[in-house]
C-alpha cells in the first residue's frame, strides 16, 4: 500500500502519541477510531526509515572496550544485551555487556557494562532533542557494572518475587545478579554455585523438568590460558587466506557446557553429565535456545556450536536428554558441513504452530534457517530465499520480529568479521571486517503454504547499509508504542538503539505474562494469537540470539485486524489460560493465578 | 621415428665400425671402399648403392651388423618384406644384435603390427636399453596391456638416460593412478626442476596433476603459465577447477571468470563455474551460467546434473527433476545426477526415493561426504536410526579424512592455497 503524504503524516503524529501503562490488565493504548483510519492492509512498500538509531540522544553512549588488533580470539567474541523491565517501571531498561582485553585483563574496572535506566517518554513523544526516549547510565550504583570479562547475558526472576534477575557469562567466572528491587542487585554466584568458571558464553533459564523451578544451561567457548596464550598467526589455524590472525577455534581445545539444576533455595546443583548435555568433546559453544520442538510439553535445547555440528538435545521428560541433531536435521549445513554457529533464533514464523530454528554462521557459509516438520527439521535456507544473501557474512545477533505487522514475522541479522587484518584484503566473495545488517521481509505463505523472504535492508537507509561489527542483538518495545525496537551491541564502536520508525504499519499487539509460582517470567510460556485468518504462535524465552536478551513480552503484529478472536496461554506447567475477543492495539497482561491456572 | 635417422643412423654406424675393427678385419680390407663410405650413402639417400655395397661385403662374409644395415636400406627402399628378411637373419645369427631388433620392432610399427612390435621391443628390452622413443612405446604398449610395473622400468630408463620430462610425466602418472599421491608428486616435482619454464612441461604437469587428481601441483604449474600467457583461456579454466578441487571457491569463480572474458563460448568453463556457484550455493548464478554452457553441450552430463542441483536450490523441483532424470539417461550417468535426484527426492517427502538415488550416488562416488550425510537423514526419516547412524559416522570421518588429505597436500608442495572453509574461524 503506498501511503499519501497525508496519512503518512497521520501516522507519525499516532505513533509518537503512544504510550501505555503495562500494569493495566488489559490496557487500551492507542484510541481505537484513531487507529481505524489506517487500517489498511500492512505495508507492502516499506518507508525510507524503519529505524532511526537515537543511541545518542538518548543517552545511551556505551562503547565496547576491544583491542585494536584482535590478537586473540578472546578479544573477537563479545558481547551481548539484555533488556529487561529491572526497576518495575513498565519501561524496557538496557544492560550492555563489556569485555576486558589481554592487556586490560587485571584491571576489570577498565571495561565497565552499562545498564542504561529507562526514563520514558514525555507526554508529547519527544524530548526538547527530538528524541523519543531518554536513559540514564546506573550500572556502578545497582552494582552490575563490573561482571570482568563480559560475553552475554539473560534473565529471569529466579526467585519468584516479582523482579528480574540478570546473570552475565564472562571469561574466568560468571556472576549472578539478585533484583533487590530497589534499584541494585546483588551478587549471590557464590552462594547460587554458578560461577561455571572457563570461557562461558551463552545463557538460557528455562524449566526443563516442569518443577516449577528455573534452571539454567550456559554454553561454553574454548579453553583459555591467559599466561599461556596462542600466538598470533604462528601456527595452521592462525591465518585466514596466508593472511596471519589470531588462532582458534580451531586447534585450541574446547570446554564442557553446564546444565544447572534449580534447587528452588536459590541454589543450583550442575547436572550436564547426568543429564547428558556436558559436552563431553568440548565442542565451541555459541547462542542457546531452549524451544519444544515437538510439541510433547518439554522443553528441549539447541545449541549453535561454532566451527562444530550443532547440539540439539531432545528432552526425555525424565531429567535426561538425547543429543539427537544428525538424525533431526540441525547439525550441519545441507551439504553435511559443519558451520561457524554464533546466534539463534526461534520463531513460529511459518504461522503453523511450530518452533523454527535460524542459525547465523561464519561468512561463505549460509545463515541456516531449519523449519520444523514435527518430528524433524528440514534446512530450507535457500529455498525460502533466506540464505544466498548472508553468503558474504559472519552473521552474529538475530532475531525474528514482524517490523511491519502484517502477521508475518521477518528477520534481522547483525553481522561482523572477527579479523580486522581482513579490513583491505581482497576476500573474493566475503565481506570485508566490518559489515552491514540483513533485514528480511517475510512475504508469507505462498500458494503452496512455503513461507519466503526477500532480503530488503538496503531500501532502510544507512542504519542497515552502514558497515559496522556488531554482536548482540535484542529486540523490545523500548519506548511501549507497540512496535518493536532494536539494541545492538558493537565489539568494535559504539551501541546502537534503533528506534522504530516505520510508518503505516499494521495493528498489533503485546502479551505480558505473569507466571504463577516462582517462575513468574513465565519463561517456557506458548502464546498463541488467532486473529482473522492469522494463528500466530509466541515462545516466552530466556536467552535469545547472540548471547542476548530479548524483552520477554511477545509482540504480534495483526494487519488490518483490529480485534482478536483468542489468545491462549500455555503455561509452563501445561495449564492454559484464554482470553477470548481481545482489542488490537494494546499491553495486554494476562496473569496466570488471576486467570485458570 | 621409424627408420634409424640422425643420431640412431651414426649408433648403428659406431656398431658397425666396432665390429669391422674386431671381426673380418682381413675380409673387410678387400672391400672395394671403407664402410663409412656406406653409411654416408644411406644417410645422402643413395640407397640403391648402398645395398649394392653391402651386398657384395655380404657375399664375402656374412655379419648380423651388415644385415641390419641392409634392412635398413631395404625399409628406406619401401621394401618392407625383404627388409625384415635381412633383420630376421641378423638375429638368427645373433640374437643379441639390439640395433637390428629395434629396427625389426620399427618395421612392424610402421606396418601397425603393433603386437609383432611389442614383442620384439620386450625381447629388445631384456637385452639392454631401448632408444628414447620406442622406450616410451614399450611403455605404452605395457600400460595399455595393463603391466604397469614394465611400462614403469621403460620410463624410468628414458627419464634417467635422458632427463625426459614426458617420461617423468608418465610415471607421476602412473602413480597417481595406483594411488600413490607421495611418490606422484616426487616425480613431478622432478620435472618441473628440469624444466621449470617451459610451458610444455608446466601445461603437461597442470594437466598431468589435475587428472589425477592432484590439484595443488597443478595449480603450482598454472600460476606461472597464467601469468606468463595471460591471454590463454585454457589456463585460467585449469586453474580454475584446480582451485575448485581445493575447495577455494572464490579463486576458482575468479579464474573461470577470466577464461570465459578470453573466450565466451567456452562450454566447459561455463559448466565449471556453474559446478563452482553451485558449491558457494550461489543458486541463481549457477542456473544462468549452466543454462549457457548446456546451450553449447547439450548432452554434458556434469552440467545437466549442476542444473538440477541449482533448480533443486532454487526449489524449481520440477525443472530439476527432469534435468537429473535427462543426466542419468545418458551414456555415461554421474554420481552428482544421482545425488541431485536425492535431493529433489527429499525436498519431495519422497524419502523412500531419496534414499535409493542416494546409495546409488554413494555406489559411483563412494567418498561424497554430501550423499552420505543426506543418506543418513533420510534414514533417520525413515526411523531406521542405525543405518542413519552409520552414515553420518562415514561422513564424518570421510569429512576428517578429506581435510587431512587437503592439509597434507598443502604441506608437501609448500603452498599457501586456501582451504574450504570448513567452518567458523578455521582458515
Amino acid at each position: 500500500m503506498r501511503m499519501t503524504p497525508l496519512l503518512l503524516l497521520a501516522l507519525s503524529a499516532l505513533s509518537a502519541t503512544a504510550e501505555t501503562s503495562a500494569a493495566e490488565q488489559p490496557s487500551a493504548a492507542k484510541p481505537p477510531a484513531a487507529k481505524l483510519a489506517v487500517a489498511k492492509p500492512a505495508a507492502t512498500e516499506p518507508a525510507r526509515v524503519l529505524f532511526r538509531d537515537v543511541a545518542e540522544s538518548a543517552g545511551v553512549v556505551f562503547e565496547h572496550h576491544s583491542a585494536p588488533e584482535k590478537k586473540y580470539i578472546l578479544e573477537s567474541m563479545a558481547g551481548g544485551v539484555a533488556l529487561f523491565d529491572f526497576d518495575n517501571d513498565g519501561r524496557l531498561d538496557i544492560y550492555l555487556v563489556n569485555s576486558l582485553t589481554v592487556d586490560t585483563a587485571d584491571q576489570p574496572k577498565t571495561a565497565p557494562s552499562a545498564l542504561y535506566r529507562n526514563l520514558g517518554t514525555p507526554a508529547d513523544g519527544t524530548l526538547a532533542d527530538g528524541a523519543p526516549l531518554r536513559f540514564e547510565e546506573v550500572a556502578v550504583a545497582a552494582g552490575v557494572a563490573y561482571p570482568g570479562w563480559g560475553m552475554g547475558a539473560c534473565t529471569a526472576d529466579l526467585d519468584g518475587d516479582g523482579w528480574v534477575d540478570l546473570y552475565v557469562t564472562a571469561v574466568g567466572g560468571n556472576h549472578l545478579y539478585r533484583n533487590n528491587g530497589d534499584g541494585s542487585f546483588t551478587d549471590i554466584t557464590q552462594r547460587a554455585g554458578v560461577a561455571a568458571g572457563g570461557w562461558s558464553a551463552g545463557c538460557a533459564f528455562a524449566d526443563y523438568d516442569r518443577d516449577g523451578v528455573l534452571d539454567l544451561f550456559v554454553s561454553r567457548y574454548v579453553e583459555v590460558d591467559l599466561e599461556n596464550l596462542p600466538v598470533f598467526g604462528r601456527g595452521k589455524t592462525c591465518k585466514f587466506r596466508g593472511i596471519a590472525v589470531q588462532c582458534g577455534p580451531r586447534g585450541l581445545p574446547g570446554t564442557s557446557d553446564l546444565l544447572y539444576r534449580g534447587a528452588g533455595d536459590g541454589r543450583f546443583t550442575e547436572v550436564g553429565a547426568k543429564a547428558g548435555i556436558a559436552d563431553p568433546d568440548g565442542y565451541f559453544g555459541l547462542g542457546v535456545a531452549w524451544l519444544d520442538f515437538n510439541d510433547d510439553g518439554w522443553l528441549d535445547l539447541f545449541v549453535a556450536n561454532d566451527s562444530n555440528p550443532n547440539f540439539f538435545y531432545q528432552n526425555q521428560g525424565d531429567g535426561s536428554f538425547e543429543e539427537a541433531a544428525f538424525p533431526l536435521g540441525v547439525a550441519v549445513s545441507e551439504d553435511g558441513g559443519e558451520q561457524g554457529g554464533m546466534g539463534v533464533a526461534v520463531a513460529d514464523y511459518e504461522n503453523n504452530g511450530r518452533f523454527g530454528l535460524f542459525v547465523t554462521n561464519f561468512a561463505e557459509e549460509y545463515n541456516s534457517l531449519y523449519q520444523n516438520q514435527k518430528d524433524y527439521f528440514t534446512d530450507v535456507s535457500f529455498r525460502s530465499a533466506s540464505a544466498a544473501a548472508s553468503l558474504p557474512f559472519v552473521g552474529w545477533g538475530t532475531a525474528f520480529f514482524d517490523y511491519d505487522h502484517d502477521g508475518w514475522q521477518d528477520l534481522m541479522v547483525v553481522n561482523g568479521h572477527v579479523y580486522p587484518q581482513l579490513a583491505n584484503a581482497n576476500l573474493g566473495a566475503s565481506a570485508s571486517y566490518r559489515q552491514r545488517k540483513l533485514l528480511y521481509h517475510s512475504r508469507g505463505a505462498n500458494a503452496a503454504g512455503r513461507v519466503t523472504f526477500e532480503e530488503v535492508a538496503a531500501s532502510f537507509g544507512p542504519v542497515f547499509t552502514e558497515e559496522r561489527v556488531s554482536r548482540g542483538l535484542a529486540l523490545g518495545d523500548l519506548d511501549n508504542d507497540g512496535r518493536l525496537d532494536v539494541v545492538i551491541n558493537d565489539l568494535d564502536g559504539r551501541a546502537q538503539v534503533l528506534h522504530h520508525e516505520l510508518p503505516g504499519v499494521g495493528h498489533w499487539l503485546m502479551v505480558k505474562l505473569e507466571g504463577s509460582g516462582k517462575n513468574t517470567s513465565a519463561i517456557g510460556a506458548v502464546v498463541t494469537v488467532q486473529a482473522g485468518k492469522l494463528t500466530q504462535t509466541r515462545l516466552v524465552r530466556s536467552g535469545t540470539g547472540y548471547l542476548s536478551q530479548d524483552d520477554m513480552r511477545q509482540h504480534f503484529g495483526l494487519g488490518t485486524a483490529t480485534k482478536i478472536d483468542q489468545v491462549e496461554v500455555r503455561w509452563p506447567d501445561g495449564t492454559t489460560s484464554t482470553r477470548k475477543d481481545v482489542a488490537a492495539d494494546q499491553h495486554l497482561v494476562i496473569r496466570q493465578a488471576a486467570a485458570d491456572g | 621415428m621409424l627408420y634409424p635417422d640422425g643420431p640412431a643412423l651414426r649408433r648403428c654406424i659406431a656398431a658397425l665400425s666396432i665390429l669391422t675393427a674386431a671381426f673380418h678385419v682381413a675380409a673387410l680390407e678387400a672391400q672395394p671402399a671403407p664402410l663409412d663410405a656406406v653409411v654416408q650413402m644411406v644417410e645422402n639417400g643413395e640407397l640403391d648403392s648402398a645395398e649394392r655395397d653391402l651386398r657384395a661385403r655380404l657375399a664375402v662374409a656374412d655379419h648380423p651388423a651388415l644385415r641390419d644395415l641392409l634392412g635398413v636400406v631395404l625399409s628406406r627402399q619401401g621394401r618392407h618384406q625383404a627388409a625384415e628378411q635381412e633383420f630376421t637373419r641378423a638375429l638368427a645369427i645373433d640374437p643379441n644384435q639390439l640395433e637390428a631388433r629395434q629396427h625389426l620392432a620399427r618395421l612392424y610399427l610402421l606396418q601397425k603390427r603393433r603386437d609383432d612390435a611389442a614383442q620384439q621391443l620386450r625381447q629388445a628390452a631384456q637385452r639392454g636399453p631401448l632408444e628414447r622413443d620406442l622406450a616410451m612405446t614399450l611403455a605404452s604398449v605395457e600400460l595399455a596391456a595393463g603391466d604397469t610395473a614394465a611400462a614403469e622400468r621403460q620410463l624410468r630408463s628414458v627419464a634417467k638416460r635422458f632427463n625426459s620430462v614426458q617420461a617423468l610425466l608418465q610415471i607421476a602418472r602412473i602413480a597417481a593412478t595406483r594411488g600413490e599421491v607421495d611418490r606422484s608428486l616426487e616425480t613431478l616435482q622432478q620435472a618441473l626442476e628440469i624444466a621449470p619454464a617451459s610451458e610444455d612441461v608446466l601445461s603437461a604437469n597442470a594437466r598431468t596433476a589435475l587428472a589425477a587428481g592432484l590439484p595443488v601441483p597443478a595449480i603450482i604449474a598454472l600460476e606461472p603459465l597464467v601469468r606468463m600467457h595471460p591471454t590463454v583461456a585454457e589456463y585460467s579454466y585449469l586453474i580454475g577447477v584446480a582451485r575448485m578441487q581445493v575447495g577455494d571457491m572464490p579463486g576458482s569463480i575468479e579464474a573461470l571468470r577470466r577464461a570465459l572474458e578470453l573466450e565466451p563460448d567456452r562450454g566447459s568453463a561455463l559448466i565449471g563455474l556453474g559446478l563452482t556457484l553451485n558449491h558457494q550455493k550461489r543458486h541463481a548464478e549457477a542456473k544462468d551460467t549452466l543454462v549457457r554452457g548446456l546451450l553449447l553441450d547439450p548432452d554434458n552430463a556434469d552440467g545437466l546434473a549442476a542444473l538440477a542441483e541449482a533448480e533443486a536450490g532454487l526449489s524449481e523441483l520440477e525443472a530439476a527433476e527432469q534435468h537429473a532424470l535427462r543426466a542419468l539417461a545418458g551414456s555415461a550417468p554421474r554420481a552428482t545426477a544421482h545425488l541431485a535426484l536425492g535431493l529433489i527426492r527429499m525436498q519431495q517427502g519422497r524419502t523412500d526415493e531419496a534414499r535409493d538415488a542416494l546409495q546409488a550416488a554413494i555406489a559411483m562416488d563412494p567418498r561424497s561426504t554430501k550423499a552420505h550425510y543426506q543418506l543418513s537423514l533420510a534414514y533417520a526419516r525413515l526411523g531406521d536410526r542405525e543405518k542413519s547412524r552409520q552414515y553420518q559416522e562415514q561422513y564424518r570421518r570421510m569429512l576428517r579424512e578429506d581435510e587431512e588429505q587437503l592439509i597434507e597436500l598443502r604441506k608437501k608442495v609448500g603452498l599457501d592455497v586456501a582451504l574450504p572453509e570448513t567452518g567458523g574461524m578455521s582458515p
